[in-house]
C-alpha cells in the first residue's frame, strides 16, 4: 500500500526509513495526534498562563509599584505578610473571612443546586420555564447585581427587612452589621448557582434511564434510588463542582469588590467583615500601588488551592466503581 | 444538520475578522464636532502668554466619566480647541472613574503611556517622585490667576508638575424641616443630634462615617475646624494622636449615640429624611434638586470647635514624560484651565468648582446660595498630606481606628495613639 | 382491586405538587429581584426609594401608575452605545466559537488519546486556575502589547480564546462516551480526528452547550480585561460603556437597572437557543 513512497524514501533518505517506520507504528501515531490536538493550548498556555505566571512569581520577590522599574527584595513581602501586622494588618484576617465564606457558600450552594436540578430533572412540562428563570442570576452582571442586593438588604426599604416586619421579627441590618455580612454574601452566592444546577442537570441527563426503570421493577423507593444509583452516578459532576467550587470561591472577587470595594469607599466593608483575600491583594495592587506583595499574596492562595484540590483529588472519590 | 452549523460557524469567524480588520483599520472617524458657538475671544490672558509655536498634530488625554450631561460639553470644548488650532486632534479616552487609576498604572506597567490626562491631586506627587510626569514649562501660566490651594497640590519640591482642573470641598448639608437653623459649633451640632433623633419614627441625628475609607478621608476635615492636622511633614511629626484629633473623633462617638447605623446606612437616608445632617461635597446638589423636590434642604459650613476647616478635593491634570507631543499637550490644559473653559469644565462636566480665581465671583454664582456656601467653605479646605504610603495609612489604619472607636473597644484617644505608633512604623519617622 | 391504583395515583399527583411548588419558590426568590430590576428601570430616580418596596412604578406625589422609558433613552442616547454593542457581539461570538473549537480539542486528547505526560500535563493546566487573576494582570497585558494585539478587538479575542475551566468540564464528559463505542469505529478504519468529530462531539452536545453559554455570559459581562487593554473610546465594549453611567458620586440604579436590562436580553436569548440542547441526553442508541 504505501510502498511506493517508501521506497522511493528508502531509496533517496536511508534514515527516513526509520523514521517512517516509527511514525507507521500506531502508538507513536496515538503521540503524535495527542500533542497536534494540544497544540494550540499549549501555544496558549505558554504565552498566557505560564509566562505570566512565572512572571507573577518573580514580581512576589520585588518591590514595584508598577510606575518604575521593580526592585528586588527577596523574601521581604513574605516575611512582612507573615509577621509585619503594622504594615499589613488584615493579612490573617482576610484569610479567616475568605475561609469562612468558601466553608459556608460550597456546601450550600452545591446542595441547593443538585436539589433544584433533581426538582427540575422529575418533572415533565415547564422544564424550559424553570431553567430560564433560576439561570437569570447568572446572566446579570455584578453591578446589577450589587444594586439589586443593595435594595433587598436595606436596613430601611429593603425587601428583606420589609417581609420581617410583616412578620414582627426585628430588622437585621444585613449588609451593615459585621456579623451578617458573610452570611449574606453566601445567600447571593446561592442565589445565582445556575450554572451549577446546569452542570447537575447535564450530569443528571447522563445517567442511563435503563438504571432506574430496573429499579423501578425491583420496587425500589425514591430515596434509595437517589442513594444507590443517582447520587453514585453523580460522582464525577460532584467532583467537578467540588473542586471548581473551591478554587472559585477562594478567589471570590466580583460581588465583593462591587460591593464592599475601594470604588464606594469601603474597605471591605464594616470592620471589615468582607475584606476578602482576593480585594486585599487587589488593594494593594491598585490602591497602595504595592504590586509586587499582591503578587506574594497571589502566590501564597496559589499553594494553599493546590494543597487543597491535591487532597481532594486524593480522598473525593472521581468516579464511581 | 452538523455541517449547516459548522459552515455558519465558520462564516461568522470569516466575517468578524474582515470587520474587526476594517474597524482596528487606520480609518480615522469623524468627530462628532458640536458646532463651537461661541466666537474666539481673544481675552487679555490669551495674549499674556507667549506666542504659541505651530500646534499640530495628536495627542490622547485620558479622563474619569464625566456627569452624564458633561461628555457632550467635553466635546465642545475640545471642538473648539481644535478650531483654535487647526490640524490638532484631541484624543479624548472616558474611564470609569473607580478604575481609572488601575487602568492608568497598569497600562504604565506595560509601557503604554498616555501623553496627559487627570490625575487625583494626592498622587502627583508619587508620580512625581517616579519620574514620569514633567513640569509644568515656563511661562505656560500666571500662577496668580489660580487658587493657591489647589495650585499647591500640583507643588512638589517648589515646582508644579500638573496644572488643577477643578476643586471641591465638602460640608454640612442638612435637613431644615427636622434642624431650623444649622450648627455653628460642636456643641450646638450634639444638642441638635440629641433632640433630632428619634427612633420611633426612624430618623438618625447624622450621617456618621464608618470606620473605611471614606471615613478616614472625611476624618481631616473635623481634626482642621479643632485646629489640628494630620502630619507635619516639614517635621516628620504625625499629629493626628493630639488633642484636635482626639475630640474630632470624640465628637463623631458622641453623635454616634444618636444616629444609629441601621438608619445611616440605608440608601438615600438623607434623602427619604430619615437623617437630619450628613456630610458631603458639591456632587449631591445635582441630584437633591433634580430628583427629591419633596426635601427641604440646604448647606452649611462644616460647625467648627475652633476655627472653619474642610477637606480639599478635586482633579488635576498632568502631562507625562514620554508624551510625544508635550507642546499640544500642555496648550490643551492651559486651554482648560481658561476662564470660560474652565467653568464649564469644572462645574459641568466635573460637578466640582473652577480654580481660576477670576470666576470666584461671577454670574454662575448668583443667586445660588448653596455653591456660595460651597466657595466660602473652599476658603478653609485644607490638602491631604502627599507622602507615598498615605493611602494606605489612610486605609487601614486610620480607619481602623475610627472602626475601634465608633464600635467601643478602645476609646479615641487610645485607637487613635495605637494608630500614630503603626503610622510611624511605616513612615519610618 | 380499584382503589390500590387510585390511591398511588393521588400519591404520585401531591409529589407532583409538591415539586412544582418548591420550585416556585425558588422561582419567586431568584426572579422577584428581577422584576425588581426591570421595575426600577422604569421609575423616575425619585420614586426608587419608597418606604414600601413598590413593584410597580408609582408616582410618589400623586400616586399615578405609570411607566417611563426615559431611563432607556438616557441609556441608548448615550453616545457609542450601538457600537459597543456591537463590539461585545463580535468579540463574544467570535470567542465562544474559538473556545468550543479549541478547548474540546484538548479536552479530547486529554479523555482518550494517550501520550506520555498526558496527565502530568493536565494537572499542571488546572493548576493555573488556581492563580488569582490581580496578579497576572500586568504581564498578560505585556505580552498583549508583544505580539501587537493591544487596543485592538483582537487583543480581547485571542488572549481569551482558551479557558481551563471549560477544558475540565469537556473532559469529564468526554470520559463518560462508551470506550466501546470508540473502539468499534476504530476498527470499522476511522481516524482520530472521525471519532472526535463525528462521535464524540455530537454525544458531548450538552457540555458543549454549556460552555456556549457559561462563555457568551462571562465575556458579555467582562469588564476588566477590555478595560486595561482598549484606549480607543469606539472600541469599547458594552460592560465598559455602562460603566460609565454607572459610577461616579451618587449611585444611579435606574440608569444602571435599565442598563443591565437591556444588557440581559442577548444572553437570554443566546440561553434559551442552547439550553434545550442541554435537556438531550447522551443517547445510548448507538450500541444497539
Amino acid at each position: 500500500m504505501r510502498n511506493n513512497s517508501s521506497d522511493l524514501l528508502q531509496v533517496t533518505y536511508p534514515q527516513s526509513k526509520t523514521i517512517l517506520r516509527w511514525c507507521q507504528r500506531s502508538r507513536n501515531r496515538e503521540w503524535l495526534l495527542g500533542y497536534l490536538f494540544i497544540m494550540p493550548l499549549i501555544v496558549y498556555f505558554i504565552l498566557f498562563l505560564l509566562y505570566p505566571t512565572i512572571a507573577a512569581f518573580i514580581y512576589g520577590f520585588t518591590s514595584w509599584n508598577m510606575r518604575t522599574p521593580p526592585v528586588w527584595v527577596g523574601l521581604e513581602n513574605y516575611k512582612k505578610l507573615f509577621f509585619d501586622r503594622v504594615a499589613y494588618p488584615y493579612f490573617w484576617h482576610s484569610f479567616t473571612v475568605t475561609l469562612k465564606y468558601v466553608v459556608l457558600a460550597v456546601p450550600t450552594t452545591m446542595s441547593v443546586a443538585l436539589v433544584i436540578a433533581l426538582l427540575i430533572n422529575s418533572i415533565r412540562r415547564m422544564q424550559t420555564f424553570f431553567k430560564v428563570c433560576l439561570y437569570l442570576p447568572v446572566i446579570t452582571s455584578a453591578v446589577a447585581v450589587a444594586a439589586i442586593w443593595r435594595w433587598v438588604y436595606d436596613p430601611l426599604y429593603g425587601l428583606l427587612n420589609m417581609v420581617l416586619k410583616a412578620l414582627h421579627i426585628q430588622k437585621v441590618n444585613w449588609l451593615g452589621e459585621p456579623a451578617f455580612v458573610i452570611p449574606s454574601l453566601v445567600i447571593i452566592a446561592t442565589w445565582s448557582l445556575g450554572s451549577s444546577m446546569l452542570i447537575y442537570l447535564a450530569g443528571l441527563k447522563g445517567i442511563p434511564k435503563q438504571y432506574y426503570e430496573a429499579a423501578l421493577i425491583d420496587g425500589v423507593n425514591g430515596w434509595q434510588q437517589f442513594r444507590y444509583i443517582t447520587w453514585p452516578l453523580l460522582q464525577p459532576t460532584t467532583f467537578f463542582l467540588l473542586i471548581t467550587g473551591f478554587i472559585g470561591s477562594f478567589q471570590v472577587f466580583e460581588i465583593i469588590y462591587v460591593l464592599y470595594g475601594a470604588g464606594g469607599g469601603s474597605i471591605g466593608g464594616p470592620r471589615q467583615s468582607a475584606l476578602t483575600y482576593v480585594l486585599y491583594i487587589y488593594n494593594h495592587a491598585f490602591r497602595y500601588y504595592e504590586m509586587g506583595t499582591a503578587c506574594a499574596m497571589s502566590f501564597i492562595l496559589f499553594i494553599i488551592i493546590v494543597i487543597i484540590t491535591i487532597i481532594q483529588f486524593k480522598y473525593v472519590r472521581q468516579t464511581y466503581e | 444538520m452538523k455541517k449547516i452549523l459548522l459552515w455558519s460557524l465558520v462564516l461568522v469567524i470569516c466575517i468578524s475578522m474582515t470587520a474587526t480588520l476594517s474597524l482596528a483599520g487606520c480609518k480615522k472617524a469623524a468627530e462628532e464636532a458640536a458646532p463651537a458657538e461661541e466666537v474666539e475671544e481673544v481675552s487679555a490672558e490669551e495674549e499674556e502668554e507667549a506666542p504659541v509655536p505651530e500646534l499640530e498634530g495628536e495627542i490622547s488625554f485620558w479622563v474619569y466619566e464625566p456627569i452624564p450631561e458633561g461628555l457632550a460639553v467635553l466635546d465642545t470644548l475640545k471642538a473648539k480647541f481644535e478650531q483654535q488650532y487647526p490640524g490638532t486632534t484631541i484624543d479624548i479616552l472616558p474611564i470609569p472613574k473607580g478604575d481609572f487609576n488601575p487602568k492608568l498604572n497598569t497600562a504604565i506597567a506595560a509601557g503604554d503611556v498616555p501623553d496627559a490626562s487627570y490625575l487625583d491631586q494626592p498622587l502627583v506627587a508619587l508620580f512625581v517622585r517616579d519620574g514620569i510626569i514633567d513640569p509644568v514649562p515656563d511661562g505656560l501660566i500666571n500662577e496668580a490667576d489660580f487658587y493657591p490651594g489647589a495650585l499647591n497640590t500640583n507643588r512638589v519640591n517648589d515646582e508644579l508638575y500638573g496644572l488643577p482642573l477643578s476643586q471641591t470641598t465638602i460640608a454640612l448639608y442638612y435637613n431644615t424641616d427636622l434642624v431650623p437653623t444649622p450648627p455653628e459649633t460642636w456643641d450646638e451640632m450634639i444638642e441638635i443630634a440629641k433632640n433630632v433623633y428619634d427612633p420611633d419614627k426612624e430618623i438618625a441625628a447624622f450621617n456618621v462615617p464608618q470606620g473605611d475609607g471614606w471615613g478616614a478621608w472625611l476624618f481631616p476635615a473635623f481634626v482642621a475646624t479643632a485646629g489640628g492636622t494630620m502630619l507635619d511633614e516639614s517635621s516628620r511629626e504625625v499629629t493626628f494622636a493630639e488633642a484636635p484629633a482626639v475630640d474630632a473623633l470624640s465628637l463623631w462617638v458622641e453623635l454616634l449615640k444618636y444616629s444609629p447605623i441601621e438608619i445611616s446606612t440605608a440608601q438615600n437616608a438623607f434623602q427619604t429624611g430619615h437623617v437630619a445632617m450628613m456630610i458631603s461635597g458639591p456632587w449631591e446638589l445635582g441630584g437633591l434638586r433634580a430628583e427629591w423636590p419633596e426635601l427641604n434642604w440646604d448647606v452649611a459650613l462644616i460647625p467648627k470647635k475652633v476655627q472653619w476647616g474642610s477637606n480639599i478635593g478635586g482633579d488635576n491634570a498632568v502631562v507625562y514624560k514620554d508624551a510625544k507631543n508635550k507642546d499640544l499637550a500642555w496648550a490643551w490644559i492651559e486651554f482648560l484651565t481658561e476662564d470660560e473653559n474652565n467653568l464649564e469644565l469644572s462645574t459641568t462636566v466635573m460637578g466640582n468648582f473652577p480654580i481660576n480665581l477670576a470666576l470666584s465671583t461671577g454670574d454662575w454664582l448668583n443667586g445660588d446660595s448653596q455653591l456660595q456656601t460651597f466657595m466660602e467653605q473652599m476658603k478653609y479646605a485644607q490638602a491631604r498630606p502627599t507622602v507615598t504610603e498615605w493611602l494606605k495609612i489612610n486605609d487601614e489604619i486610620i480607619s481602623r481606628a475610627i472602626g475601634d472607636a465608633l464600635a467601643g473597644t478602645k476609646t479615641p484617644e487610645k485607637s487613635l495613639i495605637d494608630a500614630a505608633d503603626d503610622a510611624r512604623q511605616i513612615l519610618g519617622w | 382491586m380499584c382503589d390500590k391504583p387510585m390511591s398511588k395515583m393521588s400519591k404520585f399527583q401531591v409529589k407532583k405538587l409538591f415539586v412544582y411548588l418548591v420550585l416556585s419558590l425558588f422561582v419567586i426568590w431568584t426572579v422577584g429581584p428581577f422584576i425588581w430590576m426591570v421595575s426600577t428601570s422604569l421609575k423616575h430616580y425619585g420614586d426608587i426609594f419608597t418606604p414600601v418596596p413598590q413593584l410597580i412604578p408609582r408616582d410618589k406625589i400623586t400616586g399615578q401608575v405609570y411607566v417611563t422609558l426615559e431611563n432607556y433613552h438616557y441609556v441608548i442616547e448615550m453616545k457609542g452605545l450601538g457600537r459597543a454593542f456591537l463590539n461585545s457581539l463580535l468579540v463574544t461570538i467570535v470567542v465562544t466559537a474559538f473556545k468550543l473549537f479549541f478547548d474540546s480539542l484538548a479536552a479530547y486528547a486529554f479523555a482518550r488519546i494517550r501520550f506520555p505526560g498526558r496527565d502530568f500535563f493536565f494537572f499542571i493546566v488546572i493548576s493555573s486556575m488556581m492563580v488569582p487573576g490581580v496578579a497576572l494582570l500586568v504581564p498578560r497585558v505585556y505580552i498583549t502589547r508583544l505580539l501587537g494585539l493591544y487596543n485592538s478587538l483582537w487583543g480581547l479575542i485571542i488572549p481569551m480564546s482558551m479557558s481551563v475551566f471549560d477544558i475540565f468540564l469537556l473532559r469529564q464528559f468526554f470520559l463518560n462516551i462508551p470506550v466501546e463505542l470508540e473502539e468499534a469505529s476504530m476498527i470499522d478504519g476511522a481516524s482520530r480526528w472521525d471519532i472526535y468529530w463525528r462521535i464524540a462531539l455530537p454525544l458531548a452536545k450538552p457540555a458543549l452547550a454549556l460552555v456556549a453559554i457559561t462563555s457568551f455570559t462571562w465575556h458579555w459581562n467582562d469588564l476588566m480585561w477590555p478595560l486595561v487593554i482598549l484606549t480607543d473610546a469606539k472600541k469599547y465594549t458594552l460592560p465598559l460603556a455602562l460603566a460609565l453611567l454607572a459610577s461616579g458620586q451618587a449611585p444611579r440604579p435606574h440608569y444602571i437597572m435599565a442598563g443591565a436590562t437591556l444588557t440581559v436580553i442577548p444572553i437570554m436569548i443566546i440561553f434559551l437557543i442552547f439550553q434545550r440542547q442541554i435537556l438531550e441526553g447522551i443517547s445510548i442508541t448507538g450500541l444497539k
